[in-house]
Parts: C-alpha cells; structure tokens; sequence
C-alpha cells in the first residue's frame, strides 16, 4: 500500500531559531488510516502538522531540509492551494480559525477560494454541517456560538474542500467533556463511513486511544515510538509517562497489575476489555478504604458560604438558581459542569467579580456585598484561565511580588525591603523558577506561566484560592505539577476551589465536588459519591473515570465508588493467590 | 455610539437594496448638501434622509437619536462657533458685547445641517447594510480585489471576540491589584500591562487566522466564486433614479 503522507528525513528550524523543531524526522501514513499522535507539549506537534499541508516552511519560514510527499506529489515544490483540496486542518483555537461572521460563510470560505461552483457549494454547505451535526446553523453568528459548535463549523470548513486527509491539531483542548467525546465521534463515523484518513493530535486519551488504528509518539522533534494502541501502551508506557505524556487510566492499571505477575491474553486500552480481562480473575475486598482525605470539622470553620443566590444576566437569562453550598475551611473543592452551566458565573460572586446581592455571599463569615474586587483580593487569590492575562510585570521575580509592591505602595524605583525581597525567592524557590527570575513571564512555558500566576495571585497571603480551569490543555506532567502545588497549599491551611473539566484529576486530588447544571447545583458532597449519583452524572454530562467504569461493570452490586487505582488495587486482597 | 454604528438586521425597503446602490444615494445627498449655503434648503435635506431613514430603512427615531447625538453635540458647538465668526450685515440681536446677524447664523445653520446630514446618512448606511454585502458588492460590482475587500471585513469578525478578552484582562488585572497605585507613570504601566497581554493574544491569533486562510486556499487564484450574489432589483434602481433624477436637475438649476 503506497503512503497518503510520507515523511524522510525531515528536519526544521523556525526562522530566528538556533534548535531545530523537526529532527531527522520520517513517519508513513497510510490511506484510511485512524492515527494519534501524543507528545509532551513543545515536542513539535503542530509543526509537523503543518508540514502535510506545506504551512511550514511556505507560511511559517525556516530551514527545512529532508524530502515531504504527500499524495506522491512533493510538497516542498508545491503551491499551498494545491495541497488545501487534500488535507484539512483544524487548530486549537476555535476563534482564531473562524474568520468569518456567519457559519454558512465559514464553511464556503474555502471551496469560494478554490473557485467552486456556487451551486456546488450550496450542496456542500448543507452536508458538511449535516454531518458535523450542525444542520440549521446556516445563518447562526460564529460569535455567538459555544466552543464545541465552533470547532464542529471549523471541522466542516475543511471538510468543505473535500480533503481525503483530516488533521485535528489539539482541537479538543478547550472543550468540555462531553464536547470532546462528540467530536471523537464525528471523527471515527468520518473515518469509518467515510473513509478519510484522520490524523489526532490529543493530549487527553483516555476516549479516543481505543479507536484508532495506529499511535505514534513524539518526542524532541522525532517520533520515538510507534505502533498499535496495545503495542505502544504494553511496551513503552514508562517512557510516555516519563516524557509527561497522559496515558489511559486503565492502561496504566493494567500495567501495575502485569508488574505484579497477573497475564493479560490483550493487554487492556479501553474499559470493555479491561472488564473482559479481569472478570473472574478479580473479585471484591469489602474494606476499599475511602479516598476521603479530610475529617469535617464543627464550629465556625466555613471560608465560604452561599445562602440563595441568584443572577440573571442583564439580557435577562437566568445564569444561577437559588445556589446553596458551603466550603469549609481547608478543604479541597472541586466545581464541575459543561461549559455554560454557571460555574464561572458562580465564582465570579465569589470574587466579587460580580457584586451579590445583601447577605448571599459570606466569605471567611463576612458579608461581601459592599465590598470592592481590591479589597476582596486581600481574602482570596482569584486565578484565571489564562496566565497571561493576569502577568503585569517585566520579571517573573516582579510578577511574583507585584501584590506586596501594591499593598505597601513601593514604587518601580524604590528599593523593595529584604523581607518583601525574601518573600518572593521563597516563593519561587517553591515553584521551582528562582533560577529563572530575571525573564520575562510571557517567555515561560505554559506549564511555568500558570504555576507563576498562581503563586503571584497568593502572596499577599490569602486563605482562598479559586483556579478556573487551570489544566486545560496542560500535559500529564504540568497539570500533575500544578495540582501537587494546590495539595501543598492545601496542606499550608488554605481552601482551594477549582473549576475544572478534569476528571481524573478531580479523582485523584480533590475531597468534594459541587455540580452545577443550567445554573443549578445539583450536587454538593463528597468526589467519592458523586459517581454514584447516575442521575446527576447523566444530567451534567460528566464522564466517569475509567477505573470507576471499570469497576462498576466488575462488582455492580458494590455501592460504592472506586475512583483512583491505588483504590482499585486496594479492592483485591488476594492478588497473589489468584495469580 | 459604537451600539447604534453597525448592522441592523431587519428586514425593510432599504435593507434589501444593494450596497451599490446605498452608495449612489449617499452620494446624491454629499452632493446635494454641498449645493446650497443656507439653512432652508439643508434642513429640507436633512429631513429627506431623515424620513427616508423612518420610512424606508424602518429605523426608530430612538435609535436615529442614539446614533448621531454625539454629532448633533458636536454640531452645536460647532454652530455656535460659526455664528460667533462668520461676519454678517443683517444684525439680529445682541448677546451681551456679541452681534448676532442673520447672515451668519444662516450660513452656520447650514453648515452645522451639512455635517449632521452626511454623518446621518452614512449611519443608515451600516445600519441597513451586512457587512458581507458590503464586501461582496465591492468586489463584485466595483471590481475591488476580494484580497483587500476581505481584509476590512476580517477585522469586523474580530471585534467582539476583543472586546470579550479585554473585559476579562481588566478584572484579571484589577485583582492583582493594579489600579490601586496612582499618579500619571502609574497610570501610563497600567496602560502597558494591559495592552501586553491583548496583543500578545492578538498575535498569536493573527497567526493561526493566516495560517487557516492560507490552508483554505485564500488568494490563490486572483479571483474567487461567492454562494451570495448580489444583483440590482428593480424597486433598488427605482430608488436610486428617485434620487438620481433631482439631485442632476438641481445641480443644472444652481450652476446653470
């Protein structure tokens, strides 16, 4: 069989570079072919992405060297508008690839370019977004849309060209759960039914690693591993979890389990064939110690409560009903929901950020309707979603003190006190960028620039930290990093509150969880028991951990939640015997 | 201002006439304000579009108001300074030591009408036209190349998503506590700590935008195929010669 794409030798360096993205690179990829590609971010990815469809080097300039085939033809000698009809690209972000105002525009962009008959398109426009599942959208603002909508119109943008090939690069990365898992299915019905080639890059696996057809694995500009999902997860799973890779849950349990001694006939990727392997070889100790990793305690230990809250927007959509809760002091919280079911809304009241109404929302046991976002900052660290938009200084060392600087009015030119000047070495020595304290923060990498905004969100101090969707698009190594950060803060005494789409980290690190659905809560209490309130998990559209999956579909008569693996291997008291 | 300046989408007689069209008349009424010197004939202009805009274009008086009262502000300043400086011979009346002649409040009245005139005319033109036709009828009907037509129209694709990400730069930052130090160097930082991280967003987007208009093969042929078309109807050519018509015979009647 003759390659759709084929790769010799390729190496690239971006124009003012000195290291090359691409190293000595070769790769194949064969016509119908489901193929994943997952490295650690800035592995070059999305450079080698963009070199299928001639984006680097014609686009983005630099030195390429090396020998790129793609439908026999050689891109390097190629125009771009040539390549367009045969690979579809799809980005990250959704608003940055959307550059018209209606989706009924978006999608005729490029077969309008490429010069199509205008009947023609017609044609195309209904059944592009027919199978994005966006029929009806036609005359719909881009805008306005939600962001999986936005990046189901970008699918069908590309799918308007008619391409054999289609490529999402990270494409899921701000979606939420539920988004995600739509758009993996659109891809494997499109590669199925419709036999396009389809090329993934994802750094969230746990739903798509079972559906493809073949992984590769990326590191420092080359491919370091390839093969099937069982292969490349059997056999070089130490090596993508070193590299700070994410790797199915149920993989890497499996992995734990062959390591001590238990024989797999298939080594298990999804949940089915991990049930398949283990029943019968598993059964149940009834003493699985919980995961409840706090005790409650009494008194006036609340750091925040919400009493009836309401919001309506000013153009008059309810965003929170009649919204409840408490959060304890010390505790670990977690806000879950799709995107648009209020969270933000939510914690913006928290903040102040939105002023609530008189006696709604007490913090630390004080009311905080009069109260201004200034003097709010002096009770809770607010983190937002981009780091970026929170930097305000020229060094990290002044991005990390820049609170104090304010707090004591020390101007630019003054000489900062030997106690402000420690504070701050003590807190990037605790984030492990002191020896990077000179650079500029929008230099760092993503992982560095969240961990920084974080720390210089709280060094005034503050007991309460909320973070908004602070792992999103992060890989395994960074988002593990951030979350260790939040448990050692946790530790010190301080409330953290998160939204997050994260799942299997909400499992691993979080104590409780609040559920919000169309600005409702409907869930407030332990991780633990959340998944087994089938209801609220189907009404939030929340996906169940995989070990949880798992281990329902093993005991279903066990009434309670298994979330994490040390949990699961705790599940088994006889693990030697039986093997 | 910037609510009231842009598409209206309704449906009226003047939203479905072609840009080209809307063009032609904003000229006639450019030209026609142009023709005359004193009050009468400018206000029977302005009150021409006016109604126009009323009856035509479907707009509400509101809405009308809304969108030119920073110029009608400006427009009263404007007069009361023309009034004060155009010298005249009819004396009218006397402000305090000032002489007000009918000559000169005539000509400001006229100048001042011009001004809002234009700006008003110009408003019902975005008001009543989508922006994509707008586009599509330049390169369509004028001839422009798509490659600098579209550009413009790329920009107004942005706005929204800008100012959304400048509402969240502002808290994001006014929770770190900026804002609370004062004094003009201060105020001058904030004003870089803001504009950063907006552009280093505007950057990295602009980017990708080239990136997936070039892989969706924009500007690879000089010219392009449009699903929407636009073509002169009947009742547009009508009101285009409506105004046409009078606007040729006024000029002959002045120059003449």
């Amino acid at each position: 069989m003759n390659p759709i794409i084929q790769l010799k030798d390729v190496t690239f360096t971006y124009e003012d570079e000195d290291s090359s993205v691409l190293k000595n690179l070769s790769l194949e990829i064969y016509e119908g072919e489901f193929v994943l590609i997952v490295g650690p971010s800035g592995c070059g990815k999305t450079t080698l992405c963009q070199t299928f469809n001639g984006i680097v080097p014609n686009v983005m300039e630099g030195e390429m060297a090396g020998d790129i085939q793609v439908n026999n033809k050689d891109v390097l000698h190629l125009d771009l508008k040539d390549l367009s009809t045969k690979i579809g690209l799809v980005f990250q972000d959704p608003d940055a690839q959307l550059c018209n105002i209606y989706v009924e525009d978006e999608v005729a962009f490029a077969p309008e370019n490429l010069r199509v008959d205008p009947d023609e398109i017609r044609q195309r426009i209904s059944h592009c977004l027919k199978l994005v599942g966006m029929e009806g959208f036609e005359n719909r603002k881009v805008h306005e849309l939600s962001g999986g909508q936005k990046q189901k119109v970008g699918i069908a943008s590309v799918l308007s060209m008619q391409p054999s090939t289609l490529i999402l690069d990270n494409a899921t990365a701000n979606l939420d759960p539920q988004a995600t898992k739509d758009i993996f299915m659109l891809m494997q019905v499109l590669h199925k039914e419709y036999g396009h080639t389809v090329i993934m890059v994802e750094s969230k696996i746990d739903d798509i690693m079972h559906l493809v057809d073949r992984v590769l694995v990326m590191d420092d500009g080359r491919i370091v591993e390839q093969g099937t999902p069982q292969e490349v997860l059997e056999n070089s799973m130490d090596v993508l979890s070193e590299m700070g890779v994410w790797v199915p849950e149920v993989s890497e349990l499996a992995l734990e389990l062959k390591q001590k001694g238990l024989h797999f006939n298939k080594f298990p990727i999804s949940v089915e064939e991990a049930a398949e392997e283990l029943s019968g070889k598993w059964s149940l100790n009834k003493f699985i110690p919980s995961t409840m990793k706090k005790q409650k305690k009494s008194g006036d230990t609340s750091a925040i409560s919400v009493k009836g809250l309401h919001y309506k927007y000013p153009n008059g959509t309810v965003a929170l009903k009649n919204v409840n809760f408490e959060v304890e002091k010390g505790s670990f919280v977690t806000i879950l929901g799709t995107n648009g079911s209020g969270k933000t809304t939510l914690v913006k009241h928290l903040m102040g950020i939105i002023p609530p109404p008189k006696g709604k929302v007490l913090v630390n046991n004080k009311d905080i309707a009069k109260r201004d976002l200034l003097a709010m900052s002096d009770e809770i660290a607010y983190v937002f979603q981009n780091p970026e938009h929170q930097f305000v200084a020229d060094t990290v060392f002044e991005e990390v003190i820049y609170g104090l600087r304010v707090k004591e009015n020390i101007d630019r030119d003054e000489e900062l006190p030997q106690e402000i000047v420690d504070k701050g070495i003590d807190a990037l020595k605790q984030i492990q960028l002191y020896d990077q304290k000179d650079r500029n923060p929008f230099v760092l990498s993503g992982g560095e620039k969240r961990r920084l905004s974080v720390m210089a969100s709280l060094i005034l101090g503050q007991d309460i930290v909320i973070l908004d969707e602070p792992t999103t698009g992060q890989d395994y190594k960074s988002a593990t990093h951030l979350l260790q950060l939040c448990k050692d803060l946790q530790e010190q005494g301080k409330t953290i509150i998160m939204i997050t789409h994260d799942i299997r980290l909400v499992c691993k690190w979080a104590d409780d969880a609040i559920v919000m659905h169309q600005g409702e809560l409907i869930y407030d209490g332990s991780v633990e028991s959340l998944f087994m309130e089938e209801d609220v998990l189907k009404k939030a559209s929340l996906i169940e951990p995989p070990i949880s999956k798992l281990s329902k579909s093993l005991f279903p008569s066990y009434d309670k939640a298994v979330i994490t693996i040390d949990q699961f291997l705790q599940s088994e008291e006889r693990v030697k015997q039986i093997l | 201002m910037s609510i009231a300046f842009q598409y209206q989408e309704n449906k009226s007689f003047l939203h479905s006439v072609d840009p080209v069209t809307k063009l032609v008349w904003m000229a006639c009424v450019s030209i026609l304000v142009f023709l005359y010197e004193s009050a009468i004939p400018q206000l029977m202009i302005f009150l021409a579009v006016f109604l126009t805009a009323i009856i035509f274009a479907r707009l509400s008086f509101l809405f009308l108001i809304r969108g030119i009262w920073i110029m009608l502000l400006f427009g009263v300043g404007f007069f009361v300074l023309q009034v004060i400086l155009v010298p005249g011979e009819t004396l009218l009346f006397n402000v305090g030591f000032l002489n007000i002649y009918q000559e000169s409040l005539d000509f400001a009245l006229a100048i001042t009408g011009r001004l809002v005139t234009i700006f008003t005319t110009s408003l019902i033109f975005v008001a009543t036209s989508d922006p994509r036709d707008v586009v599509i009828s330049l390169t369509q009907k004028l001839k422009i190349p798509y490659k600098y037509a579209y550009s413009l129209f790329i920009a107004l694709r942005f706005v929204p998503t800008l100012e959304q990400e400048a509402k969240v730069i502002e808290s994001a930052q006014k929770i770190r506590g900026v804002g609370k130090q004062k004094g003009l160097r201060n105020k001058m930082e904030n004003l870089k700590r803001f504009t950063m991280p907006l552009l280093m967003g505007a950057v990295r987007r602009v980017r990708v935008t080239a990136n997936t208009m070039e892989a969706k093969g924009y500007g690879a042929f000089p010219d392009r195929t449009y699903i929407r078309k636009i073509s002169f109807s009947a009742k547009g050519i009508l009101f285009g010669i409506a105004w046409c018509g009078p606007t040729i015979y006024l000029i002959f009647n002045r120059l003449l």
